[in-house]
């Protein structure tokens, strides 16, 4: 399963319903699948298929999940940046008296 | 003339229909059949009662049928206290147990009471609430928060990385006026490299993290601690196995320059229920 | 200064203990669950006075938790050892 997501995503909240939609599917697959199994109504290669499709979901969920962190922090290292770089550049630059920081 | 008992049992009044509908507050379930008590350590000193299913038991206690409610923040702490003292106790004594959120209140209908209501819903997720307490069993819930201190990260950066070094030297062998013109490139060029750096090193933390405990959640980076700015925060089921590795994984990560690392925890697992 | 903190100062669990005990947990549905429509049970300021290490200190409950946390970190003190330990080994 191909899963594409960037930031913006992030920002309007897609991610996580996805995240909550994907599981919700999985889990009514995995009960579905659970009872028709009980009451012999799946065969051998169905309950393959679906045991396989049911992985991959796991897969999808858990690389979105990952995908997301990366977005927060990343967000975050971006928030925390600006502060910290201008000093550590006028600590560089330090000898030559700059007239006002740019802003 | 002496009544009859019959006659006498009309006079006797039924329970009022408003304590029929007295409320249960439930704490958390666990994988038990034992009824009981856990004494007197509930919200306001009240006593929690073990109500045991088939093989699941809750820990409650009595109530009315509304919501706790405060404006008084002392008053709202010592609930909350209570409420995770209930829970802590419950998940010492039977190892795993499905905490519930604060103020989750069971209401009685007026032809069944709450307890017959909590009995019936317990029945009917019964094996819903097995399967979980299963999946729980012996895990607890830690929380992972990485800090970075930006300026520190920038610093060694700075100093470490050959192209700002040589832009650094070119620069000051200039005119101020080209200086100036320059510290944009460099600011530009430093945060480049630092973003890099550290999206590299969270990302592969998610990774290694996702691969060392059972299940994770991704929390919002909140709460920075002075000059330090968390990056990472996740929630994580890990079981008694997983600990040690997943300590020496973030032990590791603390050991980078301007990088510090919390673990929080054990504690139930509320966010895996 | 890179730091490993495992054994955790107590407004970090705290923080982290309130938020797990107001907002997550199991939930049961609605329909034998009291609760007042769309109004939130403890408000955004509550909840950050809740926070604030001086409500606990104020109403005695800082003991508590401290003792919990101590708990926490005797049981935990061996573990803490021998990761430094095995850390020290892969770094030396």
């Amino acid at each position: 399963m191909i899963v594409d997501l960037d930031e913006k995503d992030l920002k309007s909240g897609i991610l996580g319903l996805v995240v909550a939609l994907v599981e919700i599917i999985k889990e009514t697959l995995r009960r579905q699948a659970l009872r028709r199994m009980e009451n012999g109504s799946l065969a051998e290669a169905e309950v393959e298929r679906l045991g396989e499709a049911l992985m991959e979901l796991d897969a999808a969920i858990e690389k979105i999940k990952l995908e997301m962190g990366i977005a927060e922090s990343v967000q975050a290292v971006r928030d925390g940046l600006d502060g910290a770089v201008q000093d550590v550049v006028d600590t560089i630059l330090n000898p030559w008296q700059l007239e006002g920081r740019p802003s | 003339m002496e009544r009859s008992r019959e006659e006498l049992r009309k006079f006797i009044v039924p329970i009022e229909p408003s304590l029929r509908q007295e409320g249960i507050y439930v704490y958390c379930i666990a994988l038990s059949s034992e009824a009981g008590t856990l004494e007197a350590i509930g919200i306001e000193g009240r006593e929690v009662v073990v109500v045991a299913g088939k093989d699941l038991c809750i820990a409650v206690h009595h109530c009315p049928a509304e919501p706790y409610q405060s404006k008084d923040a002392g008053v709202v702490a010592s609930w909350v206290m209570a409420h995770h003292r209930v829970v802590d106790a419950a998940w010492r004594r039977w190892g795993t147990v499905l905490p519930l959120a604060f103020n989750t209140i069971i209401k009685g209908e007026p032809e069944r009471d709450a307890t017959a209501c909590l009995l019936a819903w317990l029945e009917a997720e019964h094996e819903v609430l097995k399967g979980k307490l299963e999946a729980l069993a012996g895990k607890a819930e830690y929380g992972v928060h990485v800090f970075w201190d930006p300026q520190v990260v920038a610093r060694q950066v700075a100093q470490s990385d050959a192209r700002i070094r040589a832009l650094e030297e070119e620069v000051k062998a200039k005119s101020p006026g080209f200086a100036y013109m320059y510290r944009q490139r460099l600011e530009a060029l430093l945060k480049e490299k630092i973003e890099a750096m550290a999206t590299a090193e969270c990302a592969a933390l998610y990774g290694s993290i996702a691969q060392l405990v059972g299940d994770l959640r991704v929390e919002k980076p909140k709460g920075d601690s002075g000059q330090l700015q968390m990056l990472v925060n996740i929630s994580c089921l890990v079981s008694p196995a997983q600990l040690l590795p997943l300590e020496v994984e973030l032990a590791r990560v603390s050991g980078m320059g301007g990088f510090s690392v919390q673990l929080v925890g054990p504690m139930p697992p509320y966010s895996f229920c | 200064m890179a730091t490993f903190e495992r054994v955790i100062a107590p407004k970090a669990t705290l923080v982290d203990l309130l938020d797990r005990v107001l907002e997550r947990g199991l939930v049961i549905d609605a329909d034998i669950i009291i609760s007042l429509a769309g109004v939130p049970l403890v408000g955004i300021k509550l909840r950050a006075a809740l926070a604030g290490m001086e409500t606990m200190v104020q109403y005695g409950l800082m003991r508590e938790w401290d003792n919990a946390i101590r708990e926490a970190a005797r049981s935990d003190h061996n573990l803490l050892t021998a990761v430094t330990e095995k850390v020290q080994m892969q770094n030396g």
